[in-house]
């Protein structure tokens, strides 16, 4: 063992420096070695800046700056050499806006993109053509903003309008039509009243030309014998008139109506913290009871089917207790984002989210790997960031997406998805320093992707979704790092991204790193990585060690300190079950799949060889039973009379001609369904019975034998009934 | 949901109609008028499909069969001769939730109606047409109507008409849009019913074509078609028409035929003897007309002020007294 293995083990174990030759650098010279090639965003085309698009009838409410720069490169450059030009020259544009908004420059697309044009045509005309050829290009415009500790609450805040104006417009519709014909049945009331037949009424009607050619005392004096229409009972009158007035005045939406008719503005839904969020909730309540009310009035009205002993009651009755989760998906939801949460405001959250109300809330934290000393009081140093989303995941209902700032670009359609279904959500998002700390985060695992949305799907496999993620199926995403080794040779090494790395990053922690230089590497150093994953007597025989690089690019293996394994043991373990909630590696399906092969492994035999069979004689059997189908319906004579000597009618036959009941309406009469029958065999005599067998259409009254057998004429009356016995 | 405490509401309530709901004057047609067996199904229809009269519109023309809506207790529309079918699909423009009939003769229809029956049946709208087709001008007392038979003596052809009569329902089965034509007969009011009842179900424009007799000018015309049943032919299938027992019983006469099959339709309905009934041709698919036309913007008076501004911007009116 080399002189310097106790001293390595000692500061990994206890953190003591003595004895270690070490590097030293000023706080935040050192980052991980993966880093290395990102040390110039701004030559980087990431997702960001983005333009959050207010453009009315856009596709998209979203979208990134090197998006819109590619799709209108494919619509204006050839492909090939020939568009190499107009390509370069539009790229240098996009160069030149980012640097505009990484200086601090706000504004609209169309905005930045004139300054931008400005400093790169710098009065080269043929520039300046193209440049105005790409701009027309461009049908969207908007707002654009860049990575900042702001990102997150606006980018949520515009996808949240854009649901809800979705949302609201059924609303808004539904309210002005619900109106308007309400308003119709009042208007309709006037005009059929005698006061609207007056001859003052009927002048103004008319309007302001031609009036002197009328003789309106004339007209109100014909109107006056015209039927009286009945004028609406008082009740229904003051029910409608209500019911209109709460339409009117609602503050939920703004509708046409309310628009010309109202001074207060509707109500505001967006909040920056959860009690005022609440409290106006609870406030609010009375008004949503008030509009459900009358919106279910109103459609009884409009059908006419309102019933005063039926629903006075109920609606009488009928206040915020009787609200349900159905009447909630009318209202616009309420948009929380909440700038750092702190484990107080997380108690908050928790707790509305919990109520099961329609409450949007971002909650935006800066610090995901917490304390590293017990003395805080907490022991979840490097996964502190995840617990809100993970606490959240409990309540079953909740939408939870968890995500860095960074993704949220690729992630905006699950955004939108959380915004629109009904029910509350929670964006737990972590901005952190710039877009590579913020990216690094998910790479590590210590704030991993997530979405779960108990709208798509019954179960878990269709609502949990860790799309977003590197190397889902590994515990960290692999990369190769390509250094310079000691001789001088390029080398290609498989590196792990572990939350040691991550941790590395942040100049609070450089105190649990050590440093060594190429020239010490001993055989007991071992990636963290690799580490982690051993056991028994092998932890005390090496030292992890992570890569790291100094401002001059130069690579160090630096020893960690016992305690932030500790944090990416937990880290993984944590990993390890958002992976089994995402199908992977999950421990239920595979003992599943273990049991079920044993289970055949059990019953599998096999087939003995067999000698052909002949062919079955199944198909002559078949034919049997085919060949003997019965004929359908064997009673096919007419149905025998009831009796042969009383007279009948087919009823069913019977087409409504009043032929026979014209005759005798005591003897022959309708049934309920307007077909004739023998009421009353003796309210009549034979002959009628015979004459109207003639004259019955469908000659399906039978009149059977007399009755009375003193009847005069029976020898002929018979005669004549004969064809119909 | 509101929604479904209104809706709550009405299931709550179960609203039941009877015949005599639906019935309003007696009827003054002739005894033993086909239109009596007609009214009866229409009417049964309506107590079995529970039709709020108020929201039930009964539209026709001229004639004895355009007597239908006054003996009816729903909303309807006695119109003019030959103009049922252009009435009837302003209604139904205007108010696509009412259920709208028609009821025509075949004068009204075929003779004065014939251009607004062509285009009718292109548009498609959702709505029954029944023709009561007597093959005589009925009302106006004994004049030879497109359906009389070759030969018929009437007051407009003194020696026997000498032109053939068109067939309603082959006329309408060469319209391509036609989406339901079906034929019934008077004296089969079960099927009559049944018939109905499929057309009301049908959505698009459903035309029936009920043989009738007339027992003042045409009483004998259907004798010996009522008087044997093997000169049906009763069409049925599980698409179409089901014929039960104690019918199949008499009516022996049956041919199971596809309601899809058009062509089989063409060939079935040219024929006059045996007498076709049933449903010849139905197609789902055809589009209404009101479903292209219906905007969601509402009409408010407000709307129709803002368009019929835009409109007149379009032109300039001189003051008085500027010349040209």
């Amino acid at each position: 063992m080399s002189h310097s293995a106790s001293p390595l083990a000692s500061f990994h174990l206890i953190g003591d420096r003595a004895g270690l030759e070490v590097a030293q650098a000023e706080p935040g010279g050192f980052r991980p070695a993966l880093f290395g090639a990102y040390h110039d965003l701004s030559r980087l085309r990431t997702d960001f800046p983005v333009v959050l698009v207010n453009t009315p009838g856009a596709a998209a409410w979203l979208k990134s700056l090197s998006d819109i720069i590619d799709d209108l490169l494919q619509e204006i450059a050839e492909p090939g050499v020939n568009g190499e030009e107009t390509r370069r020259q539009v790229l240098a544009q996009e160069q030149t806006i980012r640097q505009l908004v990484a200086g601090g420059q706000l504004g609209s697309l169309s905005h930045l993109w004139s300054s931008a044009q400005e400093i790169v045509a710098n009065g080269n005309d043929k520039l300046d053509a193209v440049l105005n050829t790409a701009r027309e290009a461009i049908s969207i415009d908007g707002d654009v903003i860049d990575f900042d500790s702001q990102l997150a609450a606006r980018l949520v805040t515009r996808a949240w309008q854009e649901s809800e104006s979705l949302r609201s417009e059924s609303l808004q519709s539904r309210i002005d039509r619900l109106a308007q014909k309400l308003s119709d049945i009042l208007k309709v009331d006037y005009l059929n009243s005698a006061a609207a037949r007056q001859a003052e009424n009927l002048e103004s009607a008319m309007g302001s030309k031609n009036q002197s050619l009328f003789d309106f005392q004339a007209m109100a004096r014909v109107l006056k014998t015209a039927p009286a229409a009945e004028a609406l009972p008082e009740m229904r009158r003051n029910r409608i008139k209500s019911a209109i007035d709460v339409l009117e005045s609602q503050r939920f939406v703004s509708t046409a109506t309310s628009h010309s008719k109202r001074s207060d503005p509707t109500f505001g839904f967006s909040f920056t913290d959860c009690e005022s969020a609440h409290e106006a909730f609870r406030q609010r309540l009375p008004d949503m009871a008030a509009l459900i009310r009358a919106i279910s009035i109103a459609e009884l009205e409009i059908e006419n089917h309102y019933d005063e002993s039926r629903h006075d009651r109920f609606f009488d009755g009928f206040d915020e207790h009787r609200l349900g989760p159905r009447d909630m998906e009318l209202f616009p939801s309420y948009l929380v984002c909440i700038d750092e949460a702190d484990l107080q405001t997380q108690e908050q959250i928790l707790q509305v989210l919990r109520s099961g109300l329609p409450f949007k809330i971002v909650a935006q934290t800066g610090d995901i790997l917490g304390d590293d000393s017990l003395a805080g009081g907490q022991l979840t140093f490097g996964t502190r960031g995840q617990q809100l989303a993970r606490m959240a995941l409990g309540i079953d209902q909740v939408f939870v997406l968890q995500a860095a700032a960074s993704s949220l670009y690729h992630m905006k359609e699950p955004v939108f998805d959380g915004l629109r279904i009904n029910g509350p959500a929670l964006f737990s998002v972590y901005c952190g320093a710039g877009y590579l700390e913020s990216a690094a985060a998910t790479e590590s695992r210590a704030f991993p992707c997530f979405v779960y949305n108990p709208a798509s799907g019954p179960d878990q496999a269709s609502r949990f979704s860790l799309a977003g993620n590197p190397c889902t199926d590994q515990d960290w995403p692999g990369h190769a790092l390509n250094f310079e080794n000691m001789e001088h040779d390029y080398q290609s090494e498989p590196t792990a991204f572990t939350l040691v790395d991550f941790i590395a990053h942040d100049p609070k922690f450089s105190e649990r790193f050590a440093c060594i230089p190429g020239t010490d590497w001993g055989d007991e150093l071992i990636a963290a990585s690799d580490f982690l994953s051993l056991s028994g007597r092998a932890i005390f025989e090496k030292v992890p060690y992570v890569l790291l690089i100094d401002t001059d690019n130069l690579l160090y293996r630096a020893v960690v300190d016992e305690k932030l394994l500790d944090a990416a043991r937990r880290c993984l373990a944590a990993w390890h079950n958002l992976q089994e909630m995402g199908g992977i590696n999950n421990s239920h399906a595979a003992a599943a799949v273990a049991e079920a092969k044993t289970a055949w492994e059990k019953e599998y035999v096999p087939p003995p060889v067999q000698p052909e069979q002949p062919v079955a004689p199944s198909a002559e059997t078949a034919a049997a039973p085919a060949a003997a189908a019965p004929e359908p319906a064997p009673a096919l004579e007419e149905a025998p009379p009831p009796s042969s000597d009383d007279p009948w009618i087919e009823t069913i036959r019977c087409t409504t001609c009043n032929e026979c009941t014209q005759l005798n309406d005591r003897m022959f009469a309708y049934d309920g369904e307007k077909r004739a029958y023998i009421a009353d065999p003796d309210a009549g005599t034979y002959r009628e019975l015979v004459e109207a067998a003639e004259t019955c259409q469908v000659a399906i009254i039978h009149p059977g034998k007399p009755r009375n057998p003193d009847e005069p004429g029976l020898e002929e009356l018979l005669e004549r009934a004969a064809p119909f016995m | 949901m509101s929604e479904s405490i209104s809706h709550c509401m009405l299931d709550l309530v179960e609203e039941e109609y009877t015949i005599e709901d639906y019935q309003s004057a007696v009827p003054r047609w002739c005894v033993g008028c086909g239109d009596h067996g007609v009214l009866t199904a229409v009417q049964r229809l309506c107590r079995d499909e529970k039709l709020p009269p108020e929201k039930t519109v009964f539209v026709s023309g001229i004639g004895c069969s355009s007597r239908f809506p006054h003996y009816l207790k729903t909303y309807g529309f006695h119109g003019l001769h030959g103009r049922a079918l252009p009435i009837a699909q302003g209604v139904k423009i205007k108010r696509p939730d009412l259920h709208v009939f028609v009821i025509m003769g075949d004068g009204d229809c075929c003779s004065i109606g014939t251009a607004h029956w062509i285009h009718a049946l292109r548009y498609n709208m959702n709505m029954t047409a029944i023709v009561l087709d007597n093959s005589i001008y009925g009302l106006t007392k004994n004049q030879a109507s497109p359906t009389s038979p070759l030969g018929q003596v009437s007051n407009t052809t003194p020696k026997g008409s000498f032109i053939d009569p068109l067939n309603p329902i082959d006329v309408t089965l060469g319209v391509g849009s036609a989406s339901f034509v079906a034929q019934a007969v008077d004296w089969i009011p079960d099927l009559t019913h049944d018939i109905i009842q499929a057309a009301f179900h049908h959505r698009g424009f459903s035309f029936i074509r009920v043989l009738q007799r007339c027992p003042e000018f045409m009483g004998h015309k259907y004798d010996d078609w009522v008087q044997n049943p093997d000169r049906m032919l009763l069409l049925k299938h599980e698409n179409g028409l089901k014929i039960s027992d104690e019918l199949g019983r008499i009516y022996r006469n049956q041919e199971v035929h596809d309601p899809s099959q058009r062509n089989r339709a063409r060939e079935i309905a040219a024929v006059s003897d045996p007498i076709p009934v049933g449903i010849l041709y139905q197609n789902p698919d055809i589009p209404c007309y009101e479903d292209h036309q219906v905007s969601d913007i509402m009409n408010t008076p407000e709307i129709v002020d803002t368009y019929l501004q835009k409109e007149f911007d379009k032109y300039t009116i001189k003051p008085p007294g500027v010349n040209a």
